[in-house]
């Protein structure tokens, strides 16, 4: 099976690069490669100017996906114990946990058992254990994943409180508002292939300027399609119970809308366009049906 | 060096927290001596016990029983470390599997030797050593 083809990126030292895919679209595997932890059998991967070898780990820091603590141990342990595995120790270990505990909240709970922890609080611990020895890469895998907005904004919020452009992050992601607000540049993967990437500006710069998302009663695939053949429409795709219609000017669409189906639109909402527009249109394409897709 | 010690002291720890793999290593190895031991020492005819008494029939065997738990609950400790997730953290760091393989085994080895020490503790007041 292949996991990943025509994969190929480069990620500028020092830019915060986001890897955005559907789940399976090959993001994990390619963070566990650049990690050292596995090798392509075929192409070439350079990572900080060398091939990965487990010497190369020592400048990398990983924030797996699942969380990679041993409920039986303390905070304080946990970073401890990571340290020592990366070859601090001493007042250096001490001083570099105690900063990283205060940056991430978790300083009043360093004594407790990780298995008290709340979900939020584990997943600042795995980015604090991930940056304790400083590495000069930094490997995210969802880390928000299962987090709430709040613990989200206050996990990100800390980690630009440590970073300051201080290291290159590699974040894989299916959060496309948070890609969007972090990544300096962002990869869409698909299928374990990127196929497109670029800035979030230049990734969006294709796209109309605004979304109507319809909350449309039972539309027909005749309507949608017709929709989507209005010179003033861009892309008609449905997602969950909404259809998003990419368009350059809402005002002259949403009448038209009324007029074509008068009756079955239970309500609408237009917001200017975003990353996970960009993302719908290289990504989600080739999941449209037709009569849905029409643009 | 470093990993391995903290390795060996994470599951050493590990170990000392674990209450009920604590608790059901020193008192399987006392059941054993103090109750079948003595209950069946007492069934028997002591003249034909020439050590003294059947519980110091036992004392070898309790030891090896022992030091099987030991083994069988310090490799249940790398489903624990899957399980838990902490392993891809041991993977994720400079040290070979071996390293990680060592600092594990030396604090499964360390503890079955002293569980087997206490089982011979128990044993003084029972075996003419």
């Amino acid at each position: 099976m292949i996991a990943l083809s025509e994969f190929s990126i480069e990620v500028p030292t020092g830019s915060v690069f986001g890897l955005l895919g559907p789940n399976g679209s090959g993001k994990s595997t390619f963070i566990t490669m650049v990690a050292a932890m596995d090798r392509p059998v075929e192409g070439t991967l350079t990572v900080l100017g060398q091939t990965p070898s487990p010497g190369l780990r020592a400048r990398v820091g990983t924030v797996f996906q699942e969380n990679t603590q041993d409920p039986l141990m303390t905070v304080r342990e946990t970073l401890t114990l990571a340290g020592r595995l990366f070859g601090l120790r001493g007042p250096r270990l001490r001083s570099r946990a105690a900063h990283l505990l205060e940056a991430f909240g978790l300083l009043e709970r360093e004594r407790h058992l990780v298995s008290t922890l709340s979900g939020g609080m584990r997943r600042r611990l795995e980015m604090a254990r991930a940056l304790l020895h400083d590495p000069d890469l930094l490997l995210l895998d969802e880390p928000t994943t299962g987090v709430d907005a709040d613990e989200r904004k206050a996990l990100w919020g800390a980690l630009n409180d440590v970073e300051r452009g201080a290291r290159t992050i590699l974040l894989a992601t299916n959060d496309l508002a948070e890609a969007d607000t972090v990544c300096d540049l962002v990869a869409f993967v698909r299928d374990g292939c990127v196929v497109a990437s670029g800035t979030p500006a230049d990734l969006k710069r294709g796209l109309r300027k605004e979304v109507v998302q319809v909350d449309w009663e039972s539309p027909m695939p005749g309507q949608l399609a017709e929709v989507g053949a209005w010179s003033e429409t861009g892309l008609v795709i449905r997602k969950d119970a909404l259809i998003h219609i990419t368009c350059d000017d809402a005002s002259a669409l949403v009448p038209r809308l009324f007029a074509l189906a008068p009756g079955s639109i239970r309500g609408l909402s237009i917001r200017a366009s975003s990353l996970e527009d960009a993302y719908f249109q290289h990504v989600g394409q080739r999941d449209r049906a037709p009569a849905e897709a029409a643009s | 060096m470093s990993a391995l010690g903290a390795l060996f002291a994470r599951d050493m720890r590990a170990v000392l927290r674990s209450r009920s793999q604590l608790y059901s290593s020193i008192l399987t190895p006392l059941l054993i001596l103090v109750f079948l031991g003595n209950g069946v020492s007492e069934g028997l005819d002591p003249s034909k016990l020439p050590a003294g008494n059947f519980t110091a029939y036992l004392v070898a065997g309790t030891v090896v029983m022992t030091s099987v738990f030991s083994s069988t609950f310090s490799s249940a400790s790398y489903y624990r470390d899957r399980d838990s997730g902490i392993m891809r953290m041991f993977l994720s760091s400079p040290n070979s599997p071996r390293t990680i393989l060592l600092g594990k085994s030396l604090a499964g080895v360390c503890i079955g030797i002293v569980q087997a020490m206490i089982v011979l503790l128990i044993a003084v007041p029972f075996v003419d050593f």
